[in-house]
C-alpha cells in the first residue's frame, strides 16, 4: 500500500495546523529547514534537498555513498531541526529483528506479579538512521518493512503505531559488497527516494575542515516542530496536478519497462524489469513538494523530470546485459527522460 | 483555510466562425470570511479568458497554416503533374481545371477547418508551452472543468487558491509574448516539399516546348485533312454528274477517290502517310491520263476557228448549241455547215473554205484524220462539191464530238489530279512557318529534276516590265527540288499547279498584239522573276522556254487559243529545269511555268543569273542562240524557244509550228565549273531522297538525272 492521506490525517493537531498552513508558509518553513541543515553540512544542497523532499512526503531515503561523507551528521541534523527522535541503528551480520523493533519481556511487578512487557526497540522514533543497512540479514532487513510502510510495528500479535513523523534514512556501502546482503526489491521499493551521497568538493572539503576541527561547535536549531511538518506533509498532497502531467508520469514508468511499448532501447536492451506502482506515487508526490518547494503551485514536467530519478533509479532492475556492461541505472533513466516526449503522441 | 469556490462554466460563440470554446468564469461564492476574494476571483476569471481567447485564436490559426504547408505540395505537385501533360504531350485538354485542384485544396482545407474544434484545455496548453507557464493554466482549467462536470461546490485549497492567483498573474505578464496567429514556422522537410513542387510547378509551367506548335500543326492537319475529303467528295460528285465521262473512267476515278477518302479518314493518320497516299492517288490517277488536255490544244484552236468561222458567217448561234465547250461547238457548227453546204452564197464560200482550212491546219498537227476531213470539207466548199463537203463536214464534226469526250476526260482528270495536288501541298505546308510555307514546291513533270541546288530560295517576285525578266522565268518547276527538307517539300509532284506556270500562262498568246508579254517566273522564290514586254515580235507568241513544255503560244486571230494554252500548259507542262536566261523580246511569253530557281538572277539587264545555274539536261543549244541574251525587242530566235511545241508566230494570221528549239533547254552562263557542283548536289539530292518519303519512281526521275549527268 502506498502513502495515504489517512496515516498523515492519523492525528487530529496534525491535521488541525495543515488547515492552517498556507503554502508560502510552507516554503518559508522548508527553506528554513534546509539553511539550518546547511549550517551544519556543508555543501550537499542537492541532497538535503532531496531529504527534505522525502521527509514531507512521509517517505524513506536509501543514502548510498562512502563512509564519512555525513550521512549520520544529516540524519542527526536533521531530528534537532525538525524536533523530532532520533536514533541509529549499526546494521550487522547478527543483528536481529527484535533488536530493531523491540521485544516483550518478563517483568515482575511490585506485588511479585510476572507479565510481558513491550520494550520497544531503536524503530520507535521520528528519524531513524539505519547505517550500513545491507549488513544485515535479509531477516532483519525485513523487519523494518512494515515500519517503513505501516507506520507501525508487529509484535507478538500486537500492533504498535509508530510516531509520526516516521522516517527512515538508511545508509549502505556501495564498495565493501563482501559480506552484504543486498536489498531485496521489496525492501527497496518501499525506499521513496535512493540518494548517492556525493563526494565534497575541494572548498567544501576545506570547509568540513575547518567546522570539524577549530573546535567551535555548530549545532542546529529547532526550525519546525514534529506536528509541523506533519502538516507539511498534508499541504503538500494537497498541490493539483494537470491530467497530462500525470499521464506523462505514467509514460515515463511504462518506459521502465521492456515489455512496454513506451520502451526506448536502452530500456529494452538493459532493463529486466521496470519501477512499480510506487515509483509513480513518488514521482508525483516528490514532483508536488518540488513544485511547492520551488514556489509553484501546480506541478510541471520539469518535477517530474526532477523526481525521476531518485525516485526510480533504486526501483530499476537490470538484466545480465546491463549488469554485465556496467550500465547504471541513471543511466536508463536519463534515456527514458530523453526519449519520452510531454506531450502524448 | 479553504475557500469555497463556485465555478460556473459557459460556453460561448467566439467571433462569428461557430468556433466554441469554454469560457471559465469563476464566481466565487465565499462562504469563509474572506469576501474579497470574490472581486479577485473576477479578475482571474478575465485574466484567464484572455489568454484563452488568445490562445484558441493562434492555435486555430496555427493549425490552418500547418494543414496548409502540409498539404500544399499536394495540389502543386497534382497542377504540376496536369500542366505536364497539358503542355508536353499532345492530349488536347484545357489548362484552366489546374485552377480547380487549388480550389479543392482550399475548399478541403476549410472545411478541415471549420470541424476543427479547439477546447480551453487545448488553449490552456497552448498558453502553458508557448509562455512556459509551467502547466499552470492547464491546472487551472483542469480544476474548473472537473467542478463543472462535478456541478458541485469544489473545495479548492489554499494551493489552489495559490494556483489561480499565481496563473492569472504569470498569464498578465507574459500573454503579450503570445506568438503571432499567423507566425509560421516550417519543418526543414517540409519547406522542401513545398519548395521542390512549387519548383516544379514553375518548371512545368515555364520550361519551352514545341508540344503547342505540334498540336497546333496536328489541328492544322486535321483540318486540312477535312478540307481536302470535302474537296475529293466534290470532286466525286462532279465526276459522277459528268455526262462526258466514259462509265469506265467514271468507275476508276470514283473508286480511286473513294480509295483516297478511307485513307484519308483513318484517325491515325499523319502528315507524312497523307502526303504518300495523295501522291499515291495522285500517280494512279496519273496513269490514266492517257492524253493530257494540252495535246487537244491544237484541235481546239481548230474548233474556234470552225465555229467562229460558221456563227459569222452563216445563221448559227454559238449560244444555242447544246455544247459548252469548243470541239462541242465545233462539232454542232461543222454539222450545222454540212446541211447548210447548199445554201451557201460566194462570200460564205470563200470565207468559211478558208476558216475550215485554216482549222484543217490546225486540227492536223494533233489530229491528221480531222485535218484532213476538215481540209476535205474546206475543199468541198471551195470547189462547191456539197456532196462531198457535206460528207466530209459530218465526218468532222463525229471527230469533233470524240475529240471533245477525250478532251473531257482529260479535263477530268487533270483537275482531280490539281486538287489533289493542291491537297498534298496543303498538308505539306502544314505546321511550317509562314515563311518557309512560301519554299514548299511541287516540281511539275518535265521539270529538269535536280538541275538546280538545293538553296534556300528568299527571293521577290521579279519587277514588272523588265525586258529581261524572261533570262530568269525558264528556271521554272526547280524550286521543290532543294527547298524542302520535309516530306512534301521533297515529293515530287506531278503536274501541279505551280505559280510560275500559272502565271505564265495567261501571258502566251495574248491576241493583241505585238507585245507579247512574258511573265518571269512568279513562284514561290524567285529572285530574278520578272515581266518582260517584248516588242515588234508576232502576236502573242509565247514561247515555251522549258524542256517539256508542250506547246508554245500560238497565234490565232482571236488571241483565245493562245491564253487556253497558256492556261493549260503551266499546270501541266511543267517546263523548263532549263536555265535558259534568254532574254526573250519577241513578246512570247516566256518563262517556264514552274517555281522559281532559288538564287537565280537578278532581274538587272544584262546581269547573268546566280552562278549556280549550271546545268540544262539534254542538248545543249548552240551559243549565241539560247545563252545570248537578247535584247528588247528584238525576235527570239526561234531555237532560244524551246519546248517541243513552241511555236513562234509573227504573221498573226497563220500559226507556224516551230519545234527546232533544243528539247531540253539552253545553256546558260556558268560560272561555277559543273564538276565542282555536281558533286555535292548529286549528294545532297540522294540525301534529300533517303530522308523523306518520295515516291518511287519519282526517286528514278532523280537517279536517272543525275546519272545521265554523270555521261
Amino acid at each position: 500500500m502506498a502513502l495515504t492521506e489517512q496515516d498523515a490525517l492519523r492525528s487530529p493537531q496534525a491535521a488541525t495546523t495543515a488547515a492552517s498552513l498556507t503554502p508560502e508558509a510552507f516554503r518559508e518553513r522548508a527553506v528554513r529547514i534546509e539553511q539550518e541543515v546547511g549550517k551544519v553540512i556543508v555543501g550537499q544542497r542537492n541532497l538535503v534537498h532531496q531529504v527534505l523532499v522525502a521527509l514531507i512526503a512521509g517517505g524513506n531515503v536509501l543514502l548510498e555513498g562512502v563512509p564519512g561523507l555525513g550521512k549520520t551528521v544529516l540524519v542527526r541534523t536533521l531530528a534537532d531541526v525538525i524536533d523530532c527522535n532520533f536514533s541509529r541503528i549499526q546494521f550487522t551480520p547478527d543483528l536481529m529483528p527484535a533488536d530493531i523493533v523491540g521485544t516483550n519481556i518478563l517483568n515482575e511487578d511490585e506485588h511479585g506479579r510476572r507479565n510481558f512487557e513491550f520494550q520497544p526497540g531503536p524503530v520507535f522514533a521520528n528519524l531513524l538512521l539505519a547505517d550500513e543497512i545491507n549488513r544485515a540479514t535479509p531477516k532483519t532487513q525485513s523487519a523494518l518493512l512494515e515500519a517503513m510502510q505501516e507506520g507501525t510495528v508487529s509484535v507478538a500479535r500486537t500492533v504498535y503505531g509508530l510516531p509520526k513523523p516516521f522516517f527512515v534514512l538508511a545508509t549502505q556501502n556501495p564498495l565493501e559488497m563482501e559480506g552484504t546482503y543486498p536489498l531485496p526489491e521489496a525492501q527497496l521499493d518501499r525506499f521513496f527516494f535512493k540518494l548517492d551521497v556525493a563526494f565534497p568538493t575541494s572548498a567544501e572539503l576545506i570547509a568540513i575542515s575547518d567546522r570539524t576541527t577549530s573546535g567551535i561547535e555548530v549545532k542546529a536549531g529547532r526550525v519546525v516542530t514534529a506536528a509541523e511538518v506533519v502538516a507539511m506533509q498534508q499541504l503538500a498532497r494537497q498541490t493539483p496536478i494537470a491530467t497530462h502531467v500525470t499521464a506523462y508520469a505514467v509514460r515515463v514508468l511504462q518506459a521502465t519497462h521492456p515489455g512496454n511499448p513506451e520502451a526506448g532501447n536502452m530500456t529494452r536492451r538493459y532493463v529486466r524489469y521496470g519501477g512499480s506502482p510506487r515509483a509513480l506515487q513518488t514521482m508525483i508526490l516528490a514532483g508536488k513538494i518540488m513544485a511547492l518547494l520551488d514556489g509553484r503551485y501546480n506541478v510541471a514536467f520539469r518535477d517530474i523530470k526532477t523526481a525521476a530519478l531518485p525516485a526510480l533509479r533504486h526501483r530499476l532492475i537490470l538484466n545480465f546485459d546491463g549488469e554485465a556492461e556496467g550500465i547504471s541505472p541513471d543511466a536508463v533513466i536519463a534515456s527514458v527522460l530523453e526519449e519520452t516526449p510531454e506531450e502524448a503522441k | 483555510m479553504y475557500f469555497i469556490i463556485e465555478m460556473r462554466t459557459s460556453t460561448i460563440t467566439h467571433h462569428a466562425r461557430a468556433v466554441t470554446y469554454r469560457k471559465s468564469e469563476v464566481a466565487l461564492l465565499i462562504l469563509s470570511k474572506k469576501p474579497r476574494i470574490g472581486s479577485r476571483a473576477e479578475t482571474w476569471s478575465v485574466t484567464l479568458d484572455a489568454g484563452l481567447r488568445s490562445a484558441g485564436a493562434s492555435l486555430r490559426w496555427g493549425r490552418r497554416l500547418r494543414a496548409a504547408a502540409s498539404t500544399l505540395p499536394v495540389p502543386v505537385l497534382c497542377a504540376a503533374i496536369y500542366v505536364a501533360v497539358a503542355r508536353f504531350t499532345l492530349l488536347d485538354i484545357p489548362r484552366w481545371p489546374v485552377l480547380l485542384l487549388f480550389v479543392v485544396w482550399l475548399l478541403g482545407l476549410s472545411v478541415w477547418s471549420l470541424r476543427q474544434r479547439v477546447t480551453s484545455a487545448d488553449a490552456a496548453r497552448y498558453l502553458d508551452r508557448k509562455l512556459q507557464l509551467d502547466e499552470r493554466i492547464t491546472t487551472c482549467v483542469e480544476i474548473i472543468n472537473s467542478s463543472r462536470v462535478a456541478r458541485s461546490r469544489r473545495v479548492v485549497n489554499s494551493v489552489s487558491y495559490a494556483l489561480f492567483t499565481d496563473a492569472a498573474e504569470a498569464l498578465d505578464h507574459s500573454l503579450h509574448l503570445l506568438p503571432h496567429p499567423f507566425r509560421l514556422s516550417l519543418s526543414r522537410p517540409r519547406a522542401l516539399a513545398i519548395a521542390g513542387t512549387v519548383l516544379c510547378l514553375m518548371g512545368v509551367l515555364l520550361a519551352p516546348t514545341n508540344v503547342d506548335l505540334l498540336r497546333s500543326e496536328k489541328g492544322e492537319l486535321s483540318q486540312s485533312v477535312q478540307q481536302q475529303l470535302a474537296e475529293i467528295a466534290s470532286l466525286k460528285t462532279s465526276i459522277g454528274s459528268n455526262q462526258q465521262l466514259s462509265a469506265d473512267l467514271k468507275k476508276s476515278l470514283v473508286g480511286e477517290l473513294s480509295d483516297l477518302q478511307s485513307k484519308l479518314s483513318d484517325p491515325r493518320l499523319d502528315q507524312a502517310v497523307g502526303i504518300a497516299a495523295l501522291a499515291d492517288s495522285e500517280q494512279r490517277l496519273r496513269s490514266l491520263l492517257q492524253t493530257p488536255s494540252s495535246d487537244f490544244d491544237a484541235l481546239v484552236a481548230a474548233a474556234q476557228t470552225v465555229w467562229n468561222a460558221v456563227a459569222s458567217n452563216i445563221e448559227w448561234d454559238p449560244s444555242q448549241a447544246v455544247s459548252s465547250t469548243d470541239l462541242g461547238r465545233a462539232s454542232e457548227a461543222t454539222q450545222f455547215l454540212a446541211g447548210q453546204v447548199s445554201n451557201l452564197d460566194t462570200t460564205q464560200e470563200r470565207r468559211l473554205a478558208s476558216s475550215v482550212d485554216r482549222g484543217s491546219s490546225y486540227a492536223a498537227a494533233r489530229d491528221v484524220q480531222l485535218g484532213k476531213e476538215l481540209g476535205e470539207g474546206a475543199a468541198g466548199i471551195r470547189t462547191r462539191d456539197r456532196g462531198k463537203a457535206a460528207q466530209a463536214l459530218t465526218d468532222a464534226a463525229q471527230r469533233f464530238a470524240s475529240a471533245d469526250r477525250e478532251r473531257e476526260g482529260s479535263l477530268a482528270l487533270e483537275g482531280a489530279l490539281s486538287k489533289l495536288n493542291k491537297g498534298r501541298e496543303q498538308i505539306a505546308q502544314v505546321g511550317k512557318p509562314a515563311a518557309k510555307k512560301a519554299q514548299v514546291g511541287f516540281r511539275q513533270r518535265g521539270a529538269a529534276p535536280g538541275s538546280q541546288p538545293p538553296q534556300t530560295a528568299s527571293g521577290t517576285p521579279g519587277a514588272q516590265g523588265d525586258p529581261q525578266a524572261d533570262k530568269s522565268g525558264d528556271q521554272s518547276g526547280n524550286t521543290g527540288v532543294g527547298a524542302g527538307r520535309t516530306i512534301g517539300n521533297n515529293a515530287p509532284a506531278y503536274g501541279g499547279p505551280q505559280p510560275g506556270g500559272q502565271t505564265n500562262g495567261p501571258s502566251t498568246g495574248q491576241p493583241s498584239a505585238n507585245n507579247g508579254q512574258g511573265n518571269g517566273p512568279s513562284g514561290s522564290s524567285n529572285v530574278a522573276g520578272g515581266n518582260g514586254k517584248g516588242a515588234q515580235s508576232g502576236d502573242g507568241g509565247g514561247a515555251k522556254s522549258g524542256s517539256s513544255g508542250s506547246a508554245g503560244g500560238s497565234s490565232n486571230d482571236n488571241g483565245q487559243t493562245g491564253q487556253l494554252q497558256g492556261q493549260v500548259n503551266g499546270p501541266v507542262g511543267g517546263t523548263s529545269g532549263a536555265i535558259s536566261q534568254v532574254k526573250n523580246p519577241a513578246g512570247s511569253g516566256a518563262g517556264g511555268s514552274g517555281g522559281a530557281q532559288p538564287g537565280s538572277a537578278s532581274n538587272k539587264p544584262g546581269e547573268t543569273a546566280g552562278t549556280e545555274q549550271v546545268y540544262v539536261p539534254g542538248k545543249p543549244a548552240p551559243a549565241g542562240e539560247s545563252g545570248a541574251g537578247n535584247l528588247p525587242g528584238e525576235a527570239s530566235p526561234p531555237s532560244a524557244q524551246t519546248g517541243e511545241a513552241g511555236r513562234s508566230n509573227s504573221t498573226g494570221d497563220s500559226g507556224e509550228q516551230s519545234t527546232g528549239g533544243p528539247v531540253g533547254g539552253a545553256i546558260m552562263p556558268v560560272h561555277t565549273p559543273y564538276k565542282e557542283v555536281i558533286g555535292q548536289y548529286a549528294k545532297q539530292a540522294t540525301d534529300a531522297l533517303e530522308r523523306a518519303y518520295i515516291p518511287p519512281d519519282a526517286k528514278d526521275y532523280v537517279r536517272d538525272y543525275f546519272s545521265g549527268l554523270g555521261k
